[in-house]
């Protein structure tokens, strides 16, 4: 499969006055086109510095990553500007919907900063709100929704421009149990349906269980990684379980 | 402890507080440099009213310090809204209300008191200004002087008065708000404008109403100096109230319906972060309607006060010159028995200048009333008509420029009043066995006759009475003590009444130019001074109000510029969406106050041109220019600080 990313023995450091922290040390991995893959650890293990140098927000301190072959590393601000509203999808903990927008205005606002015309931009709001089951809500402001609704507002935001890669920050986060499964649903049917690429950092090990790999990171490096294959949702949970054990025994240990 | 912890939260909190400081510092300069001059006596009481002067100075203070007080208010909640999670801390971390209440009046008190003295030193600076523009205004000697302790004991009793009205807001809302409101921030559920069209509608007739205002207000004004209407200050009134309420009603309209109908227009808002744009705006103006009409009203206020008092100071000098051409006149009865002898006041003006040239005349009666009849029928009856002869007129105005007066065997009507100017076509005299035939009028001020009078040959004023007797002169000295003159030529008069009665007044009959100019210059200047101090501070505190309003959403604007910095949109995207939603929201108040320049400006100089200062009109205008200039170049650099300061905030953080 073609890969979409391509994270290459990338490292980052925090300057917090006289103490430097090591965020990333030499993480390299790759994504593959129509992947879903998860990324878990503890707090402070790198999953978020991970996701925000993804995503551009960040820069990293060496080592290079590649997205459609495209070195985000040297890119100029305007480049990554256009690269997010191009090529990448986000889904936040708190959704990030803008409170004073509609849901159809927030799920607009990738095409409009696209420049695309305002018919284009109706159809494939439609289209998308329709992909995520929301197309009675679009006319609400995000106060009026429910959080999964929210999140699924989020979701056709983030497919809307059929991007190369959707991150998702702990999308779960500020969810309940009938939700979160909900928005896995959701999540496995934007893998499977229609055929986006995902890249989830979370703390939930039954989210890590939709996905067809999950990266454990420890001390800003990949721990372990585990690949589901052929294995049911329910093994690959319990593996999951298992590794976060390990993970968090060997810490013990320490 | 309490105050321990202020004193620290006001230094960390110093970035929040600058605007908030530089305002009250600025306010308290102000207030501390007008209240100077409301005690300077020297200056007061050269001022012939000096009595009402105090008292309207007083005024203007205390109520701007009331107008003060609420806007501060308001500003302060901003500032509280900017740190409700610091106070939820507190309340969650054991703190009574009590003791946050302390906190935070222990910090704006703090700052009060910084700002007093900060404005106390400005305040020194300021006084010296304007009492340099009062003294020029005025026209007397600039002295350096000392500040009056009554000026400053006022200044400091109108700060406490603004600190206890500002605070009374802020302690209210900290008594009554939830924990989790601060902490969380209250749940605001965002409300759809209802009713857009029907808004824009009302603004659209606030706006017609304000033109109908501008209209009747200068209808009043002519009417008025004209005298061809008897209700026009009634007009007057009923136009400031309607320009009044359709400028708040238009900006209260404008909020509600000019962004929400913009957001109907799918095109336009689906390009770029327009809707992003448009809907944060449409948000903050339908929350601060009814704010940006008021403040709107405080800056028309503003704009035209200052037009106003303007066109007062640069009308002095050339209404003195029109209407007193000669630097003294004198017209008395000739049956005036108590009338000071022309002598005795030539003595008493050559005390203060020797007399350059002087002209004597008669003005004579038939003690007919012909031509007062042809005018008003209404008038005095004790009124007689006016004949002056020719060799006099052209004696009398010749030498201050008018053209000798050709007759040619008729009678020319004089008068400077143009309601005064009644039909004459038809109009013949019988004089000496003559018949005159009316030849025109002749405009000219009021030196050699009183109100109207005939200009006749020399002959046709055989067998006459003389009704006045006249004098003109110039004097060496342009300058002179003319308040002293004045005085020294007041005379008793006595008014009798139909039924009998009679009341007895202090009267100059001589008119006095140098007397004229002075007292014209001292209420002028004092209104200039009272005017310009409300324009001023009203223009601060909307700048200030706006601008806090504006930072205390900075933590709002930040999360959602953040939000759209992730989804790609590009620094030009951001930077052009947060100028747009900053520069419509701090512009918006000042649409109208802005526009009312134009009107203002063609009616100051229309007044001038009614009142035959031509040559004015054009500098009244060019003065509603320079004040719709200066106060949109203040009004720009409070923008650009408050954007540049919320562009550090909101963008560079992404």
């Amino acid at each position: 499969m073609d890969k979409i990313l391509q994270v290459k023995d990338v490292t980052k450091y925090y300057n917090g006055g006289a103490a430097v922290t090591k965020a990333l040390d030499g993480i390299s991995f790759d994504v593959a086109s129509g992947e879903f893959v998860a990324v878990m650890g503890a707090s402070g293990s790198g999953k978020s510095t991970l996701l925000n140098v993804i995503s551009t927000i960040d820069r990293v301190s060496s080592g290079s990553i590649l997205l459609d072959g495209c070195d985000l590393c040297n890119s100029k601000e305007n480049e990554l500007a256009a690269f997010r509203r191009e090529k990448l999808g986000f889904v936040f903990q708190d959704y990030n919907l803008l409170d004073t927008l509609t849901v159809e205005e927030n799920i607009a606002l990738p095409f409009n900063l696209m420049r695309r015309s305002a018919q284009e931009t109706a159809e494939a709001v439609q289209k998308a709100a329709a992909e995520l089951g929301i197309s009675d809500q679009l006319k609400k402001f995000p106060s009026e929704l429910s959080g999964g609704q929210k999140q699924r507002a989020a979701c056709a935001r983030a497919v809307i421009t059929k991007p190369s890669i959707i991150l998702a920050d702990e999308p779960t986060g500020a969810l309940d149990s009938a939700n979160s499964k909900q928005l896995m649903k959701t999540f496995q049917m934007m893998n499977e349906g229609l055929g986006s690429t995902i890249l989830a950092v979370t703390h939930d090990s039954s989210v890590g269980s939709y996905a067809s790999r999950v990266l454990f990171l420890k001390d800003g490096k990949i721990w372990s990684e585990v690949v589901r294959g052929e294995r049911s949702r329910k093994e690959m949970y319990a593996e999951i379980l298992s590794v976060t054990a390990a993970l968090g025994g060997e810490n013990d240990a320490c | 402890m309490l105050a321990k912890l202020a004193l620290r939260n006001v230094r960390r909190q110093l970035g929040n507080y600058l605007i908030y400081f530089i305002t009250v510092s600025f306010t308290v300069a102000l207030m501390f440099a007008v209240n100077g001059i409301i005690f300077e006596n020297n200056l007061t009481t050269r001022a012939e009213t000096s009595a009402e002067i105090k008292s309207t100075l007083i005024f203007a203070t205390v109520a701007v310090a009331v107008i003060v007080a609420f806007i501060l208010g308001y500003a302060t909640s901003y500032m509280l809204k900017l740190r409700k999670r610091e106070f939820g801390t507190y309340l969650t971390l054991g703190m009574t209300r009590k003791n946050i209440l302390s906190l935070f009046i222990w910090e704006t008190l703090l700052l009060f008191v910084v700002s007093l003295a900060v404005g106390f030193a400005l305040g020194l600076a300021f006084y010296q200004g304007v009492t340099a523009v009062v003294v020029n205004l005025m026209d007397v000697e600039f002295v350096l002087s000392a500040y009056p302790l009554k000026g400053a004991l006022l200044t400091v009793g109108l700060v406490a008065l603004i600190f206890l009205l500002s605070s009374l807001t802020s302690a209210m809302y900290l008594m009554r708000v939830k924990i989790h409101d601060l902490i969380y921030g209250g749940v605001k559920s965002k409300k759809k404008v209802r009713f857009p069209v029907a808004w824009l509608i009302a603004a659209i007739v606030a706006l017609a109403t304000v033109v109908v205002g501008v209209v009747m207000f200068y209808k009043g004004l002519k009417g008025g100096m004209d005298g061809s209407m008897s209700y026009a200050a009634w007009l007057v009134f009923v136009s400031i109230v309607l320009v009044a309420v359709g400028v708040v009603v238009f900006h209260i309209g404008l909020a509600k319906s000019a962004v929400n109908l913009l957001l109907r227009w799918k095109r336009f808002k689906s390009i770029g972060a327009n809707t992003f744009t448009l809907r944060k705006l449409s948000e903050k103006l339908n929350t601060n309607a009814v704010a940006s009409g008021v403040l709107a009203f405080l800056l028309a206020f503003a704009v035209i006060g200052s037009n106003v008092s303007f066109v007062m100071q640069i009308s002095n000098e050339a209404f003195v010159d029109q209407y007193y051409p000669y630097d003294i006149s004198v017209l008395s009865r000739a049956d005036d028995k108590d009338a000071i002898p022309r002598d005795e006041a030539e003595r008493a003006i050559e005390k203060y200048s020797p007399i350059k040239s002087r002209e004597y005349f008669d003005v004579y009666t038939d003690n007919r009333r012909y031509l007062v009849d042809h005018v008003d029928t209404s008038a005095p009856r004790d009124l007689c008509d006016e004949y002056l002869t020719e060799s006099d007129f052209n004696r009398i105005y010749g030498p201050i420029g008018f053209k000798p007066i050709e007759l040619d065997g008729g009678f020319v009507m004089l008068s400077n009043i143009e309601s005064l100017k009644g039909d004459f076509t038809s109009a013949k005299l019988d004089l000496c066995g003559r018949t005159l035939d009316f030849k025109g009028w002749y405009d000219c001020p009021e030196v050699g006759y009183d109100f109207i009078a005939a200009v006749v040959p020399d002959d046709a004023v055989c067998g006459m009475d003389v009704y006045y007797t006249g004098a003109a002169y110039m004097l060496e000295n342009a300058r002179y003590d003319a308040m002293s003159l004045h005085d020294d030529l007041l005379r008793s008069y006595t008014i009798y009444f139909d039924d009998g009665t009679s009341y007895e007044v202090m009267l100059c009959e001589h008119s006095i130019r140098e007397y004229a100019r002075l007292s014209r210059n001292s209420v002028s200047a004092v209104f200039i001074v009272a005017a310009l101090y409300v324009a001023v501070t009203f223009v601060f505190m909307v700048m200030a109000l706006l601008a806090l309003k504006t930072l205390s959403d900075s933590g709002d604007d930040k999360r959602r510029f953040d939000t759209i910095y992730r989804l790609g949109a590009s620094r030009k995207d951001r930077n052009g969406a947060l100028f747009g939603q900053t520069f419509s929201f701090f512009f918006m108040p000042f649409i109208l106050p802005l526009l009312l320049s134009i009107p203002a400006g063609f009616i100051c100089s229309s007044l001038m041109t009614m009142m035959g200062l031509t040559a004015m009109a054009g500098k009244a205008a060019a003065a509603s220019a320079v004040i719709a200039v200066v106060v949109t170049a203040i009004y720009a650099l409070y923008f650009m600080s408050t954007y540049l300061i919320l562009k550090r905030n909101v963008i560079k953080r992404s």
